[in-house]
């Protein structure tokens, strides 16, 4: 099944844009750790938020009634949107928290159905969704990366080895292997 | 440098011209035999679709944007330029509705055009590990070749299974 796109517009008022921001640097400074917990649900393959601060104008007409600052959230994962949304809700409310405490009509982390509603309202349909691997997830894709990189080594192991050696390490190898096969 | 880079293109539509975009991405993207981006190495993952902002609170509507977003091979330049060479038409069918865009034909203008409406991005989080799509592509073949190799020679004896292996890795 082909990973799942989101793309989800929230408007936010400028200190909970001057806040996001903020978080945004600490998460730079704190080397990945903010993005561990996300990293380690394991089904989101690339997630992405940016800030809007003024929508692309057509300077032939008048400026028009655009919200002037939103959150703009890209997001690809493996599953439907109401297990994503669970997890969330289940295992990073206080990051989901960080990013939309503030955000217009954001009900809070903790309870799924409002946060299901909330995504639901301000989702905006992918008309065309494109994945190199559409039957790969994250975590098939990571198993084979892993993989790779011991099939390399194995290989290293076993070049001009004589037949009992090989199978021995050969077995090992499937052995040491076998959940990533 | 990591393996990859995102791109999130951000471009306002001229009035009146969102249902036109909209179909132009039904024929010419969603309804091609194969994607356009199929065609683009480095393309992990990308979408496009017309959408309309969230209005201000007690207002009625904002104007469509057209939102063309990738996470390919980095760096982004020589992918946009593949993209730009590959895709000109399917591009220029939707893209021809925004205001102020060049078209596909002139790189430069091209390149100046997704420069001043591409939108940086804050935060990023990349559950898919840090490897380029050649990369992926080799370790998901491998996967399969190790699994079918694995069962083909299960049960052979000793000499058999290390013949077996010089013939696939040709050692």
């Amino acid at each position: 099944m082909a990973p799942t796109p989101l793309t989800v517009l929230s408007p936010v008022p400028l200190w909970w844009s001057i806040w996001v921001r903020f978080t945004w640097l600490v998460a730079t400074l704190a080397g990945g750790a903010v993005q561990r917990r996300l990293r380690d649900l394991s089904f989101i393959h690339f997630a992405h938020w940016s800030l809007v601060t003024r929508w692309p104008r057509d300077v032939t007409v008048s400026p028009d009634d655009a919200a002037p600052r939103t959150l703009v959230f890209l997001t690809n994962f493996d599953g439907s949107d109401i297990q994503y949304i669970d997890a969330f809700v289940r295992v990073v409310p206080a990051q989901i928290e960080a990013l939309y405490g503030g955000a217009r009509d954001f009900p809070g982390p903790f309870r799924f159905r409002p946060v299901a509603r909330y995504i639901a309202r301000h989702n905006h349909a992918v008309d065309h969704f494109y994945a190199a691997h559409p039957d790969a997830t994250t975590t098939s894709i990571a198993q084979a990366l892993e993989l790779r990189a011991r099939f390399a080594d194995f290989e290293r192991r076993v070049a001009g080895a004589d037949d009992a050696t090989f199978v021995r390490e050969w077995e090992a190898f499937l052995t040491a292997v076998q959940r990533l096969v | 440098m990591a393996a990859t880079e995102a791109l999130v293109l951000l471009a306002r539509l001229r009035s009146g011209e969102a249902g036109a975009a909209r179909d132009a991405i039904a024929e010419r993207w969603e309804g091609a035999p194969r994607s356009p981006f199929a065609a683009v190495p480095g393309t992990h993952l990308a979408r496009l679709q017309v959408l309309t902002p969230p209005a201000r609170r007690g207002r009625r509507g904002a104007r469509e944007c057209v939102l063309l977003s990738a996470d390919v091979d980095a760096p982004l330049a020589p992918w946009l330029e593949r993209l730009r060479a590959a895709a000109a038409e399917p591009l220029d069918a939707v893209l021809g509705h925004c205001a102020f865009y060049p078209g596909a034909s002139d790189a430069a203008a091209f390149r100046r055009w997704v420069a001043a409406n591409r939108l940086p991005v804050g935060f990023s989080v990349i559950g898919s590990p840090d490897a380029t799509l050649a990369e992926v592509d080799a370790a998901l073949e491998l996967r399969e070749a190790l699994a079918a190799f694995a069962e083909r020679t299960q049960g052979m004896d000793v000499a058999g299974l290390h013949a077996a292996w010089r013939v696939w890795r040709g050692a």
